[in-house]
């Protein structure tokens, strides 16, 4: 798979969206832990986020994140 | 002025807090990193589903190919990310009563409105830009072959930029008129997929922000009187959806 690149061009290649990806599913995992949810679940909004690559931290951010005034 | 100042600053500051420029930057910008490494992953998925029969003989993946599937992502999924982000940025004025306080205070409501356009226009076009500098790059690195000028990327990208504009205007005019946000994210939505279809009618086609799209996914955007009408029509509804989201709101009633 992918004859013409390395293992460190690759690696490079993956880089942003490995690190974009973590990055955001930690952030949500501890807005969640600070903040509380809303609509669902704590235990359904952590597996959505886990489980789902990016549309789940959206998602989150979206309908699941508790708001000050809430 | 002082007050179109002070709107400006907390449209910035809840677009921030509400995490809302950063939901934008994941629904345009992912893609732009996504995309061609997906495709350049395809032919080998496409592979082990199929049995050995090396499916992309049939496909032409190539830089141009590359820089197109990022474009229809921008339309079919940045569309609903920026609907479903900004569905609650008029709504939420007047569901938590915000809005109360320019009204009484005899501030003006253009200024409010504005703001809001204005703040949400610059984030979107410089996330558009930055998405399509990022997908050029990483399609030039892994599709060598059929390279499209950057020049050529760039003014399809001015003409996406000015198509979301429409899109933002379109949005906040819709959250004028319905209570629920959610009601005026869903419409706007059906209203942005419904385009295509009315583009059919010859008619029509040159006078609908969706023909801007049309014209960036070929990639040899002329500016001819054609293209030129369209945008200064597009630039046109904007105005006025803006005008008309203004008179909503001065007329609006609050429980």
């Amino acid at each position: 798979m992918l004859e013409g690149f390395t293992a460190f061009e690759l690696l490079k290649l993956f880089a942003p969206l490995i690190i974009f990806e973590l990055t955001l599913k930690v952030f949500c995992i501890v807005k969640i832990i600070k903040d509380g949810v809303r609509n669902l679940s704590i235990p359904i909004w952590l597996i959505i986020i886990v489980l789902l690559s990016t549309f789940g931290p959206v998602s989150f951010l979206l309908c699941g994140r508790r708001r000050k005034y809430d | 002025m002082s007050s179109f100042k002070a709107y400006f600053k907390k449209e910035i500051t809840e677009g921030i807090r509400n995490y809302k420029f950063l939901i934008l930057a994941i629904g345009i910008i992912l893609f732009a990193i996504l995309d061609p490494i997906m495709l350049k992953l395809l032919p080998e998925i496409l592979k082990g589903q199929t049995q050995g029969v090396d499916i992309s003989q049939f496909m032409n993946i190539n830089h141009r190919f590359s820089i197109t599937k990022y474009m229809n992502d921008i339309y079919n999924i940045a569309n609903i990310v920026i609907a479903l982000t900004l569905m609650g940025v008029i709504t939420d004025e007047i569901k938590d009563k915000n809005i109360v306080i320019p009204l009484t205070k005899g501030l003006n409501l253009e200024g409010l409105v504005i703001a809001k356009t204005l703040v949400y226009s610059l984030i979107i076009t410089s996330f558009t830009f930055v998405g399509f500098i990022i997908n050029y790059y990483y399609s030039q690195i892994l599709f060598p072959e059929n390279l499209v000028s950057i020049s050529s990327v760039m003014k399809s990208c001015l003409l996406y930029s000015i198509y979301l504009l429409f899109v933002i205007s379109l949005i906040y005019l819709l959250s004028s008129i319905f209570k629920r946000g959610i009601v005026a994210a869903l419409l706007s939505i059906l209203i942005i997929f419904t385009m295509p279809l009315i583009i059919n009618i010859k008619i029509l086609s040159n006078y609908l922000p969706f023909y801007l799209i049309k014209q960036a996914n070929n990639f040899n955007v002329i500016f001819d009187s054609t293209l030129t009408i369209s945008i200064l029509w597009t630039l046109t509804y904007i105005v006025i959806i803006t005008v008309i989201t203004i008179d909503r709101l001065k007329r609006i009633e609050i429980n």
